[in-house]
């Protein structure tokens, strides 16, 4: 049975449905008959995902990469690993590590959007790459947002974006699992619910037999 | 006066950041607790 890992954000984790079983990384790897490991965590940054990918190399046939937005970033202190984004981080850091709210402070003061993307558009490349040279199957895809960036910016990070190859990419550059789950219900906190799991499943999935890789 | 052109910066400071702030959640507008 192939083994399937998934790294993303909350929309890859299941947050806000009642069942996590119901999440689309289990709708895609129970029709595809796959053995699936859901790295997933609300509120995860990019780095966060291109270290489990690296880490876990020895773990898994494919790879699907639901990248969150650009912006956030994993850190690290003390207490261990953390991720951020100018503006927010995860909740739970105030009651154990009060001073990481500092740092979010300062990030979302200083920080500089153009650096964060391009970082981005690198961890995307470096990765595409890492995962050819080790023969692993990948596909990825966002979460939301990071097609308005993408459209935004494209003419002056255009040696960069040359170098994705969007034939793993779903949905690449203008679309996100926001907009394939556009119509779906959606709960209070913003996450789409079952409907959007079962769409982004099957968009995965059609992308899936165009590269011939469904039997 | 210097002492009140300093106070004014300050809060000048302060409203753009709060701006910047509103603008930042709403493009990343996801709350994990």
């Amino acid at each position: 049975m192939a083994k399937l890992l998934t790294v993303g954000d909350s929309f890859t984790y299941g947050e806000e449905l009642a069942d996590l079983t119901s999440a689309w990384p289990n709708l895609l790897a129970n029709k595809l008959k796959y053995e699936l490991t859901n790295l997933a965590k609300p509120g995860s940054g990019n780095t966060r995902m291109v270290r489990h990918c690296v880490e876990q190399v020895n773990t898994y046939d494919i790879a699907i990469i639901a990248w969150s937005h650009f912006a956030r970033i994993e850190m690290a202190d003390e207490n261990g690993f953390y991720d951020l984004w100018p503006g927010g981080g995860t909740l739970p850091h105030k009651q154990y590590s009060p001073w990481r709210w500092e740092i979010i402070e300062y990030f979302t003061r200083h920080h500089n959007d153009d650096y964060l993307y391009r970082q981005y558009l690198l961890k995307i490349i470096l990765l595409q790459n890492f995962l050819k040279s080790n023969n692993k199957r990948y596909l990825m895809l966002d979460s939301f947002g990071n097609h308005q960036a993408n459209q935004r910016t494209a003419e002056q990070n255009k040696d960069l974006l040359d170098q994705i190859d969007a034939t793993y990419y779903v949905g690449w550059p203008d679309t996100t699992m926001m907009e394939w789950a556009y119509s779906a219900p959606i709960g209070p906190k913003g996450h789409f619910l079952g409907q959007g799991h079962l769409k982004v499943a099957e968009k995965i999935y059609l992308h899936m037999e165009k590269l011939s890789w469904v039997s | 006066m210097k002492w009140l052109k300093n106070i004014i910066n300050r809060i000048k400071l302060e409203i753009a950041y709060r701006k910047k702030l509103k603008e930042l959640r709403k493009r990343d507008p996801f709350i994990y607790k």
